[in-house]
């Protein structure tokens, strides 16, 4: 990469710390560490809301989609409005006037210790996890496409994080999110301006391009349960899913608990609802675009560096010839495609149409070479080769003039550390909250809350920098850990929603969550041609009926406090 | 923005959260945003039918 480059990325990363540095002076009290005295503007929180959900696998693994897929991914997102403004009208009002550190808190008040230790727990057991995938993801690109040791890319990536977080709190934490949330939308808008740019297409015929490619297909009205991308799974199932992950997670919980008073709180979750579609169009643009792009650039055989030079050492003389294969199909795809687009602006449309018809049978060819080399790659390296995820950086560093691939690079790295940031402070503020002052020291100054809680930050930390460096030998540990994780995500959510039914009680809740998580399992290995969208409704729905049944028949609110 | 905002340092009373405006305000504050949400996803729903209209297939 070249050194301006590098000095963007350095740059970027030495501005984060200093301005964690600087925030943390104003943190003395663990209400301020956590909460941040509960003063923080709702625009501000709303960003940080952004920033987390959008981590560096939405950078480079939604956009890499994009380019494979097309839009149709954005339907995941149709219902993520529609949750906002329920959870705006139910648990905001709820959670915010309990004045809790956590959602779970709020479970014990409601449902008694038992409850509350087994969500957090719950919480403390998939999100742990998961920071280290989030880490791992970007890490594993880098490692690949830098050509450097794993430990080291997680280390770049990981340790400022850590460190800003810990100084701070969620004062540093939600100011960074602000800031790498626009520079994170300042990088994409550069490179669709790039793309539009350097193409020798008009964008109008760039689009025509991709959508004949199936690439601009956004809505499948089809209704069935085994279809993991439908305008019904995305209304339905997804609704479920961001109620259950704005509503319950605690790192999302955490953003609206800090705001000034309810109505900022339904505020700041409102931006989300505004600008989460959109967002997340642009980011399968940009994917979808880059695909046009390389019709007319010549793109690598195999996108990820690290397998490309494996293949080739291994079996040089195969790998030259799939390559000269793929070079002659990709000059006569790139032939076609330009002559599409003189033809339609000549205005020829049933000879536009025709070359249309032998673009996708070339557009077949490239794809079928590169088939052959994926398997190939998987043959010799005995890892997935799906490539996906390493398109879009590839491009970056390879297409983007000198200055845009370093703000990109900077924008990665920003989308990691904006979502590590979140869920590591939310993971201390439930290891204190939910379980050292609920039941080791209920008793204890300020300063030594703040102190320990800077040390969980880090003990979370450093866990997550392990799990991330031995991503690869725990790949099957973190699937089983991510997999048991979603058995409980609808569940929770039943939890928190039999919590607003009255007359339920601890045994109910207790007996539903244990229900929604089995009937989640039944349907993840019995059934899983379920697409996972609606796993959530199904744990969600099966809590509440059980719930309520169960506290109809042990006595109703009157047992409440098991 | 100015840098007060940010540091969001808690009022000399120790109260730091506010107490939550008039009930009825807050209530038709609450109709107004939702209705300007359901408007952009309507929009942003019907530029991708558009986008779809046009180029696919």
């Amino acid at each position: 990469m070249h050194p301006i480059n590098w000095l963007i990325v350095v740059g970027y990363i030495g501005y984060v710390l200093v301005d964690g540095v600087r925030r943390s002076k104003g943190t003395d009290k663990i209400e301020g560490y956590f909460l941040a005295n509960r003063s923080l503007p709702w625009w501000a929180l709303g960003l940080s809301v952004m920033a987390t959900q959008l981590s560096a696998v939405t950078m480079i693994g939604t956009t890499g989609q994009g380019a494979t897929d097309g839009l149709r991914f954005v339907q995941f997102y149709f219902g993520l409005p529609l949750a906002m403004i329920i959870l705006g009208v139910t648990l905001v009002p709820f959670l915010h006037g309990a004045k809790v550190y956590t959602a779970y808190e709020y479970l014990e008040r409601r449902f008694g210790p038992g409850t509350r230790s087994a969500t957090s727990f719950l919480f403390l057991l998939s999100r742990g996890m998961s920071v280290g995938t989030i880490l791992a993801a970007p890490g594993v690109v880098f490692s690949a496409i830098f050509g450097w040791p794993l430990i080291w890319s997680v280390a770049l990536i990981g340790v400022p994080t850590v460190a800003y977080t810990m100084l701070g709190g969620i004062q540093a934490v939600t100011w960074a999110d602000v800031k790498q949330m626009i520079l994170i939308i300042l990088a994409l808008l550069g490179i669709l301006f790039v793309l539009f740019a350097q193409m020798p297409v008009s964008p109008d015929e760039a689009l025509r391009i991709a959508g004949s490619t199936g690439r601009l297909k956004v809505f499948d009205f089809s209704f069935t349960l085994t279809e993991q991308y439908t305008f019904w799974s995305g209304i339905l199932g997804g609704t479920f899913l961001m109620l259950s992950y704005f509503g319950t997670d605690q790192s999302q919980v955490q953003r609206y608990l800090a705001a000034k008073n309810v109505d900022e709180a339904r505020s700041s979750l409102m931006i989300s609802a505004y600008w989460k579609i959109p967002l997340q169009g642009l980011v399968l643009l940009v994917g979808v675009l880059v695909f046009v792009y390389y019709l007319f650039v010549a793109p690598p055989l195999l996108f990820n560096p690290d397998h490309e030079a494996q293949v080739r050492s291994a079996d040089p003389a195969a790998y030259g010839a799939l390559e000269t294969r793929f070079d002659q199909a990709f000059t006569e795809r790139e032939a076609v495609a330009l002559e599409v687009a003189d033809l339609r602006s000549a205005g020829d449309v049933a000879a536009a149409d025709a070359a249309m018809e032998r673009f996708l049978t070339q557009e077949a060819e490239v794809q079928e070479i590169r088939g052959e080399a994926l398997a190939m790659a998987e043959e010799v390296t005995g890892q997935s080769s799906r490539d996906v995820n390493y398109i879009i950086p590839r491009f970056a560093l390879n297409e983007l003039p000198i200055g845009l691939s370093g703000i990109f690079i900077a924008a990665i790295m920003a989308a990691a550390m904006s979502s590590i940031s979140s869920e590591l402070n939310s993971l201390s503020t439930t290891t204190i909250i939910d379980f050292y002052r609920r039941w080791v020291r209920p008793e204890a100054s300020d300063t030594h809350y703040l102190n320990v809680s800077k040390i969980a930050t880090l003990f979370w930390g450093a866990f997550a920098c392990v799990v991330a460096t031995f991503a690869a030998t725990l790949g099957s540990l973190i699937e089983v850990v991510n997999r048991f994780g979603s058995f409980f995500y609808g569940s929770i959510l039943g939890v928190f929603l039999l919590a607003m039914v009255p007359r339920t009680n601890g045994w109910g809740a207790g007996i539903g969550l244990v229900s929604g998580m089995g009937s989640v399992a039944y349907f993840t290995f019995f059934q899983p041609q379920i697409a996972f969208l609606w796993h959530n409704v199904i744990g969600a729905v099966v809590v509440l009926v059980v719930g309520t049944t169960v506290s109809a028949l042990t006595g109703g609110s009157e047992a409440a406090g098991a | 923005m100015t840098s007060s905002d940010e540091r969001n340092e808690p009022p000399a009373d120790g109260t730091s959260a506010e107490a939550s405006p008039d009930p009825a305000a807050s209530r038709a504050r609450f109709i107004r945003t939702l209705v300007r949400v359901l408007s952009v996803q309507v929009v942003a729903l019907a530029l991708l039918w558009i986008l779809q209209a046009r180029y696919h297939g």
